[in-house]
């Protein structure tokens, strides 16, 4: 099968600065078969007269275990940092369209604060394919990136933008996209982050003629792709355009396909 | 002897008396990967119309207290799309499949009952009267006497297989409605569809739904959907199919003891893709801890 769902044994809850959380948990039914851009599929609490399930990229994983890495916003994600070590969460993965690894030798990630959530897997497994990994990571300002130090070992460059100019340069990535794009001229583009990010990421790299794929976030309820709750539109042939699930044709999309205006 | 789960519903056989409600399982190929359709009571797939239908804007749904509000608004692919591609994949199941039927007009409820004739080896059709979110159809039949009326009859003429029609909670006598849908035709009743309701988000002062209003489904509504079967079932002699907010086998007791004869899981299939199996053996512990013979023994035994 290729979703399943499993009792997942916490293994740690790390914050690792201000509201931003690693969670590591032991999945080996889930690590095996996660690609770079899936998801999992949270229950967070006892289920009863409960509340539904929450969806986070999976960040990083070895052979049995998936690590999340999350903020803490509501209840769902505060019931996530007071887990304790040895209990189990029930998960559901993994889930979703994954990013399409590139043959191309050269990449550029775009990261938008927490969007950095798929793409650490990702540029993990384009290292090991040899290829050049430049991550762009954007944030309101450096207590926002406190994973940093860890994209250094997977990144041939890291290039910081915060709003507030307290790490990188001041401003945010989309300011710097264009020159970026001009000087590394990747052969592929990926990004995640705010919707309006991920718009002018689109605008610049059809403009640029360079291929981009963008991962999508939206209210979920299934997450398996019944509800249909969680649609973004997408460009159709037959209709100008038409409805697709996040969680299932997405949450990866090629961003030209993506139809930003109805979005 | 095992005590039997079984049930008959308006000549619909099924192997134990808990289906999945409409809009909340899809046409059934998402979850064939993670569970056994086999073992479900019955499966009521997403309302269909005749052309395909878009949907409303996200965001869709909102998490409320023990709840969830959707405007999700029929997205479907249309009926010929259904009878070309998801039809053939149900029907190889051995799980009763009833088609749900949807329209924003009275001649488009007859055309799809019409065209379901198509489908051969389908169980039922339940007749989508009142979902809550399209501005035109829906809501307006399901709590009107005179369209519900009209829409049951009509559709009743166009099929020969068991008719249910699902009613609107949003009315003011669902004892009513349940009378006025059985003496047009209707062979098994369905309730309760989602209640009206709205989210804001105080932030930004607007709505949390795209679509503004939307409907509550989950444990918050459970109350007023037993409430409400217990009304019908008082006014009516039809095998009645509760709903509304069932999350376990104690849950659906309750509306079992109200006077329903099957039970449909919604909402809790997204919390727990395998609630309506989990319902279904809860059911049988309870049956043989208690010593009944068969789920027909705690039909109406509601003690008043």
């Amino acid at each position: 099968m290729k979703t399943t769902q499993t009792k997942a044994e916490v293994l740690s809850v790390k914050r690792l600065g201000g509201e931003i959380f690693l969670l590591s948990l032991r999945a080996p039914s889930i690590a095996r078969r996660a690609k770079p851009g899936q998801f999992v599929n949270i229950l967070c609490g006892e289920g009863r007269d409960y509340i539904l399930r929450r969806p986070f990229s999976v960040y990083r994983k070895t052979d049995d275990s998936i690590e999340i890495l999350f903020q803490v916003l509501g209840k769902g994600t505060s019931f996530l940092k007071d887990s304790q070590p040895r209990s189990t969460l029930d998960l559901i993965g993994p889930l979703g369209h994954p990013f399409d690894l590139t043959r191309d030798a050269e990449v550029l990630l775009a990261a938008g604060g927490m969007g950095v959530a798929p793409l650490r897997l990702l540029a993990e497994q384009l290292r090991k394919k040899k290829k050049k990994v430049h991550f762009v990571l954007g944030a309101r300002s450096s207590s926002y990136l406190p994973f940093r130090k860890d994209l250094k070992e997977i990144s041939t460059s890291l290039f910081y933008a915060t709003e507030d100019g307290s790490l990188g340069s001041r401003g945010m990535v989309t300011d710097f996209l264009p020159d970026l794009l001009e000087r590394i001229k990747p052969g592929q583009v990926y990004s995640c982050g705010p919707e309006l990010m991920l718009k002018r990421v689109a605008e610049l790299t059809q403009r640029l003629g360079v291929p981009c794929q963008v991962s999508l976030e939206r209210r979920m309820a299934c997450g398996l792709g019944v509800c249909l709750s969680c649609v973004a539109p997408v460009r159709s042939a037959v209709s100008g355009w038409e409805y697709k699930r996040v969680c299932r044709e997405g949450p990866v999309f090629d961003a030209g396909e993506v139809f930003w205006d109805e979005a | 002897m095992k005590p039997s789960l079984s049930v008959d519903i308006a000549g619909i056989k099924m192997k134990n008396p808990v289906m999945v409600a409409s809009g909340t399982f899809g046409y059934g190929r998402e979850y064939s990967e993670v569970l056994d359709l086999n073992s479900i009571g019955a499966i009521v797939v997403k309302s269909l119309t005749l052309k395909e239908r878009r949907g409303h804007p996200a965001p869709r749904v909102c998490e409320t207290p023990s709840g969830l509000l959707n405007a999700i608004g029929l997205q479907n692919k249309g009926i010929d799309y259904f009878l070309e591609n998801d039809w053939p994949f149900l029907k190889k199941f051995k799980v009763p499949v009833i088609a749900s039927v949807a329209g924003e007009s009275l001649e488009e409820y007859e055309k799809v009952t019409e065209e379901l004739q198509e489908a051969k080896g389908l169980s039922g059709i339940e007749l989508n009267v009142s979902c809550p979110n399209i501005k035109r159809g829906g809501v307006q039949f399901g709590s009107d006497r005179t369209l519900l009326r009209q829409v049951v009859s009509r559709a009743r003429k166009r099929t020969r297989l068991p008719l249910l029609v699902k009613l609107s909670p949003n009315v003011t006598d669902i004892g009513e409605m349940a009378e006025t849908a059985v003496d047009s035709g209707a062979d098994a009743l369905s309730l309760i569809n989602s209640v009206n309701g709205m989210s804001v988000d105080v932030r930004t002062r607007t709505p949390k739904l795209a679509n503004i209003t939307g409907g509550l489904t989950g444990p918050a509504i459970r109350p007023i959907a037993v409430y409400m079967v217990w009304q019908a079932a008082q006014r009516v002699n039809v095998p009645i199919i509760g709903m509304g907010g069932i999350t376990s086998a104690k849950d659906a007791i309750e509306f079992f003891l109200a006077g329903a004869s099957a039970v449909a899981i919604g909402t809790a299939n997204f919390i727990n893709p395998r609630a309506a199996i989990d319902v279904a053996n809860g059911l049988a512990e309870f049956l043989e801890e208690h010593k009944y013979k068969s789920i027909k023994e705690l039909v109406g035994g509601l003690a008043v």
